[in-house]
């Protein structure tokens, strides 16, 4: 019986890996410009110059594979907070990510709008420091996940009011701020990928070596400490890898909040509560589905191209929920 | 499930998101000028389609939007009250008092002033409180739009209209028509050259249509926007696929931004050129992106369009009006 469930699971994540491979593949095939599957081939492998091989080496390819970089990064910090916290509403957003990127973003836009070059960077540095700071002020012997979270609520709630204390005092600075806030990966190239790849991977990389930790995490504190793990401290290096994780993505293509919320949950779904098959699952639906979706975001109005997560949360939420009923029936 | 059923499926998604981008797409029209006048009031219909009375030769008049502060001063009009801004204040409209900004004018102030007339955007930030609260209280209001140089004709008229100042019109008006329509009659009719207009802000690149108001002056000109079928209704503009810049390889790629246009332009540049895709365009290899000059090109050139026709002109056909 346990082989058979252990064997079905083997079989869903590979039909998770066919989605993921599936969705890059149809984000490079199609596009404003058609260009044919054999053509596609040619440019690869042959032609590497020219008009069309620039616009699917350079405009296609390398935003795929920041929309795919961006999912697999925004789905696994999601269902790290989701873990630690043992709270199915955790999110990037909940530990300040959003507001704190959000934030810093809009600042640059006020006060150094010449300097808007450095928003990636703010952004970041933001979203890692605002996470910090809920961590630490969550802090009282230890941490209590309802406190961090309420403590997240707390300062992104100042911080958001910041954010739109901007939008009043300065709309004619904040145009670009919806674009950011809706989140979207236009213009997205090789600098963009380049610039968060190094720390995406690497978190990515170590998080997949933890599964066993976060299983046991997600036991409850009294169980972990039973079994000998230092709760605090892995808690700690979890947190700062998924805030690692969100402020990358969020650096490059804005506020995607529904990927880290749901894509984590879609996996329960099919894997219940094992890291060892959810974490990886979690991977190949975040970067599928990013890349689905930009895809149509591309392609749906073309050559008019709408905000990724406009489409994410349009089509995602239905299908989310329909997911959810069916779990229900089953 | 059969490929109608899908299709249909496909069919329903894609509607819905005409909806949402057709409803956003909807809040800005342009303006629809029909003047009745009798001797103290002016009836005309508005950019919210409302056919709406104003008085003539206004006393007390609040500008709530600063861009139309400057266009109502070059009609003679003077005010009693207008918004904070950054951009340069009329020198008669400076001991005005301040309402708020444009964003959040403050009521209180506003009608403390007891103004006869109040000038405002129909695409600012809360107006629809604003006008049915000005409409409540028996005040007169003035919500118009223009992005083209034929609308901007279209409410200098009715601005010296109501202020009473044909010449104004003639000299304002009338002269520069004159002038840019001999300019464009001596740009090259055959050469349509191929441009990119780009809105830059900190997070994203937009592209605008020939509805804005250097798009229209491109267009006058005889240049093809690249990005011709990107519209869908009257917005100004839109993301435009990369795709389409690099197979399309505009002539000219001219800039827009909010940022200080000389602190930019090396940043820009250098961005452009080492950007992998931006800098295999033509454009940006012949060093024809032009970063466009705030006062001419952001905010609305009023009575300086034949300087914003003529620097345009030159930087399209150096070889007619010079470089």
């Amino acid at each position: 019986m346990s082989k058979n469930r252990k064997k079905n699971k083997k079989i869903i994540l590979f039909v998770c890996f066919v989605f993921f491979i599936a969705s890059g593949f149809l984000s490079i095939v199609q596009g404003a410009v058609y260009i044919s599957l054999k053509q596609i081939f040619h440019l690869l492998l042959y032609e590497r110059e020219g008009t069309l091989h620039q616009i699917l080496w350079n405009v296609r390819i390398a935003r795929t594979v920041v929309a795919g970089l961006v999912g697999m990064c925004l789905a696994v910090s999601g269902v790290i907070l989701q873990g630690i916290m043992g709270n199915p509403l955790a999110s990037p957003n909940l530990i300040g990510v959003s507001s704190g990127g959000g934030f810093m973003a809009c600042m640059i836009m006020v006060f150094f709008p010449e300097q808007h070059y450095l928003i990636p960077a703010g952004a970041f540095i933001g979203a890692l420091t605002t996470t910090l700071v809920i961590y630490f002020l969550a802090w009282r012997q230890g941490i209590e996940p309802t406190r961090l979270i309420l403590a997240g609520i707390a300062v992104s709630s100042f911080l958001n009011a910041g954010i739109h204390a901007c939008t009043v005092f300065y709309p004619e600075k904040m145009i670009g701020a919806i674009g950011f806030t809706v989140g979207g990966l236009a213009a997205r190239s090789w600098p963009d990928f380049w610039m968060i790849a190094p720390y995406g991977f690497l978190s990515i990389l170590i998080t997949l070596l933890l599964p066993q930790k976060l299983n046991i995490l997600s036991l409850g504190d009294e169980v972990a400490i039973g079994l000998g793990m230092n709760v605090e401290k892995i808690r700690f290096l979890f947190i700062v890898l998924s805030s690692f994780l969100a402020a990358s993505a969020v650096s490059v293509a804005g506020l995607l909040g529904f990927v880290g919320l749901l894509v984590p949950h879609i996996s329960r779904i099919f894997f219940g509560s094992d890291y060892r098959y959810v974490l990886p699952s979690c991977i190949l639906l975040g970067g599928g589905i990013v890349m689905l979706c930009d895809t149509m975001a591309r392609c749906l109005f073309s050559p008019i191209e709408i905000p990724v997560g406009i489409i994410m949360a349009l089509l995602g939420s239905p299908f989310f929920l329909y997911l959810l009923r069916q779990q229900r029936k089953g | 499930m059969s490929l109608k059923k899908r299709d249909e499926k496909l069919r329903l998604c894609s509607v819905i998101i005409w909806i949402i981008l057709g409803v956003t797409g909807c809040i800005s029209g342009t303006p629809t000028i029909k003047i009745e006048q009798n001797q103290e009031m002016l009836s005309f219909v508005d950019a919210f389609g409302d056919e709406v009375e104003v008085p003539m030769h206004p006393k007390r008049v609040v500008c709530l939007y600063h861009s139309y502060l400057e266009l109502w001063d070059l009609a003679g009009g003077s005010v009693v009250g207008r918004v904070q801004s950054d951009q340069p204040v009329p020198e008669k409209a400076q001991q005005a008092d301040i309402v708020g900004t444009t964003g959040t004018p403050n009521i209180e102030k506003l009608l403390v002033l007891e103004p006869d007339l109040v000038i405002l955007s129909p695409t600012m930030n809360g107006k629809d409180e604003f006008v049915s609260l000005l409409q409540q209280q028996n005040i007169p209001y003035l919500a118009l739009r223009y992005d083209t140089f034929d609308e901007y004709l279209k409410v200098f008229r009715l601005f010296t209209t109501i202020t009473g100042r044909d010449d104004l019109y003639q000299k304002y008006g009338e002269e520069q028509r004159k002038e840019i329509e001999k300019l464009i009659s001596q740009a090259p009719q055959d050469k349509k050259p191929k441009v990119l207009l780009l809105f830059v802000t900190a997070r994203e690149v937009k592209v605008r249509f020939s509805n804005s108001t250097v798009g229209s002056m491109l267009e006058d000109l005889g240049a093809l926007h690249v990005a011709y079928d990107a519209q869908l209704s009257q917005e100004e503009m839109q993301i435009f696929s990369m795709e389409k810049i690099l197979e399309r390889d505009p002539d000219f790629i001219f800039i827009q931004t909010m940022g200080k246009v000389d602190q930019v332009q090396e940043r820009m540049k250098m961005e452009l050129e080492t950007h992998p895709a931006w800098k295999t365009l033509t454009a940006v290899q012949q060093e024809k992106c032009i970063l466009l000059p705030k006062e001419l090109y952001l905010y609305k050139p009023n009575d300086r369009y034949i300087e914003a026709y003529e620097g345009l002109a030159r930087i399209l056909y150096p070889e007619v009006f010079g470089e």
